[in-house]
């Protein structure tokens, strides 16, 4: 563990409801994402599903991180580029297999798609004692949190104030 | 020397003309002398002798004989009167003068002439007058006339002829000498020009002819040539027909292989098609299988095995999607293959036609080229023919001037040695015809 380093945040800890049993591993399930050269992760229960990038309606006024809006089974959902919110992102790895992909999460009653290059999956057997490190100043709320896995530097999302900050709300601590 | 030589024949024979003809003149002077000197013998004697008949006839019809005498003694002295005698007519001599004793016979006495008689005999011309009067025969008066004056008048005209023939003989040597020296310098002069100028001509014949020969030569090495590059231009005009076949068979094929290349695009792009909806199914079942993990994980320990399933069919999905994306890539470098097959195809077609094209202008080309080149090989014959002619006629001209280098040599000769007769000069005789060639403008 690297000088500074804190246990899992709170935004990947196992939600209250979830059973766990006394051998299961410490850590939530995260799914990892790609967009652009970025790796991130975000807690799966907090994934409400995952979808081809079909047709965006574009919405006017709307900010520039807000590509539009899409229709899935839960209706209509605001379609974010994490690449507008973040900045940059880095040049993109060049898999041509890979196909954009919409990551819809749920903060509350408040869903949001948001926009990746690739969906690694899901990883149930992160260890528990994994350190974070913070990541560097000036980086946004929703990204304070950083770890190493596989060789690869991984910000860690945190879902509800990424709706929050997407949404342009205070969520406080939901 | 020979100058000299021919100058003193050229004299002599102008002496002999300039004798020959003096000789004719002065004999032709000296006859007609003669003739006019007897005539006028004749008429002075005539004369003479009618005017003593005329004196002595009175004095005969007197009988008065110192009448007789005196009459005579009127004409005694005459240079040409050698004697007179008067006769009666009985044929006595009644009176008779002589400058000088004749002899015996000598004298005419003849007493029966009726009228003048002229006779010339023993060298003298005697006249003969019958002295009449009144119809009554007298006698006879006959005169006795000498040429002595005649042959004096003769001898000195021939003196005078023979200095005149001196003089003219000594102008003519003199005129000969340089009429011979203006006659023999040209001559002599023209012959050795002629004989240089034949020796040339002839040297320039041979010249020619040699000249002629190597063209002859020339033109029969140029005719083969030209038969090879005719039997070049058949073989290449059949080689091109062959490649035009092929050039043909190439385009044919290049043709074929560019429609099997576009169906081979045509199958790949249905094959893109089917990819295609292998991805979309592979997407599709992959996405499945993320939701399906996902709610396997949101369920916790009793959804963990349908989590494990979902993932092994997202990593089949997923494994399904590099196949086909790989397939793709195959099927890019396919169709990338196939478009830069297609379009070698198009450039060996275009090439092909070239080909095509350019075999037909060789063709064409190779046969003008043959038919240029049989006209050339008739031009050449011609050619031949034209130059076998000129040698044949370049050797009549080589013997032509080996004769007149033959006859200016003889006279070259003739002026330096002076000889009237002809000498046997060596004639220079042309070159034989070549080898090649003979004398109707054939050649072998």
């Amino acid at each position: 563990m690297s000088p500074g380093a804190a246990p899992l945040p709170a935004s990947l800890a196992a939600p209250p409801e979830a059973p766990r049993s006394a051998g299961a591993r410490a850590a939530v399930p995260l799914m990892l994402v790609r967009v652009g050269g970025r790796w991130f992760a975000l807690a799966a229960h907090r994934v409400e599903q995952v979808a081809a990038k079909g047709a965006v309606t574009r919405v006017p006024t709307a900010a520039r991180h807000v590509l539009g809006v899409t229709g899935l089974r839960s209706g209509l959902v605001p379609v974010i580029s994490l690449e507008e919110m973040i900045g940059t992102v880095g040049p993109p790895a060049s898999d041509p297999v890979a196909l954009p992909r919409l990551v819809v999460v749920r903060a509350g009653d408040c869903e949001i798609a948001l926009v990746v290059d690739e969906i690694r999956g899901i990883i149930d057997d992160l260890p528990a004692d994994i350190a974070t490190t913070p990541s560097k100043a000036g980086a946004p709320c929703f990204m304070q949190q950083e770890f190493e896995w596989q060789g690869k530097v991984v910000f860690v999302l945190d879902v509800p104030q990424l709706v929050a900050s997407a949404a342009g709300w205070n969520l406080g601590g939901v | 020397m020979s100058t000299l030589v021919l100058r003193g024949k050229l004299i002599l024979a102008f002496t002999l003309v300039i004798v020959v003809i003096t000789l004719c003149f002065a004999g032709y002077l000296l006859v007609q002398q003669e003739r006019i000197a007897s005539a006028a013998l004749v008429t002075r004697a005539t004369g003479i002798t009618g005017v003593l008949a005329k004196l002595v006839t009175p004095a005969v019809e007197r009988d008065d004989r110192r009448g007789v005498s005196s009459a005579l003694a009127a004409v005694y002295g005459h240079a040409d009167l050698r004697y007179v005698v008067v006769m009666k007519a009985s044929g006595e001599v009644y009176e008779r003068q002589s400058l000088d004793e004749l002899a015996p016979g000598e004298e005419l006495h003849d007493n029966s002439p009726q009228e003048r008689v002229v006779q010339t005999r023993g060298g003298l011309l005697h006249v003969l007058v019958p002295l009449s009067s009144k119809g009554t025969r007298l006698g006879t008066l006959v005169a006795g006339f000498s040429r002595q004056s005649i042959d004096d008048a003769i001898r000195s005209s021939q003196v005078a002829l023979l200095g005149g023939a001196l003089v003219i003989l000594f102008i003519g040597v003199g005129v000969a000498w340089l009429m011979s020296g203006n006659i023999a310098r040209p001559i002599r002069a023209v012959a050795q020009r002629l004989t240089r100028l034949s020796r040339d001509l002839v040297d320039s014949a041979r010249g020619q002819e040699s000249a002629g020969m190597q063209q002859a030569s020339g033109i029969e090495q140029t005719r083969r040539t030209m038969e090879l590059v005719l039997a070049s231009a058949q073989q290449i005009a059949e080689n091109s027909s062959a490649v035009l076949g092929n050039a043909e068979r190439t385009v044919a094929g290049n043709r074929d292989v560019a429609l099997r290349i576009k169906e081979l695009d045509n199958h790949a792009e249905k094959a893109a098609e089917i990819l295609a909806a292998i991805m979309q199914v592979a997407d599709r079942t992959d996405l499945l299988a993320l939701n399906a993990a996902l709610e396997g994980t949101k369920a916790g320990e009793a959804g963990r095995g349908f989590t494990l399933v979902a993932a092994e069919m997202r990593r089949l999905a997923e494994s399904v999607m590099e196949s086909v994306a790989g397939i793709r890539r195959l099927m890019n470098d396919m169709r990338t293959a196939s478009q830069v097959a297609v379009q070698a195809g198009q450039e060996g077609i275009a090439l092909s036609e070239e080909t095509t094209r350019s075999a037909r202008d060789i063709a064409l080309v190779t046969q003008k080229q043959r038919r240029a080149t049989e006209q050339v090989g008739q031009s050449m014959d011609d050619m031949a023919a034209t130059v076998t002619e000129a040698m044949a006629r370049t050797r009549q001209t080589a013997a032509n001037a080996a004769e007149l280098a033959a006859a200016a040599l003889r006279l070259s000769t003739l002026v330096d040695s002076g000889r009237l007769t002809p000498t046997p000069v060596a004639v220079v005789e042309p070159a034989p015809l070549p080898a090649g060639a003979t004398a109707d403008g054939s050649s072998r």
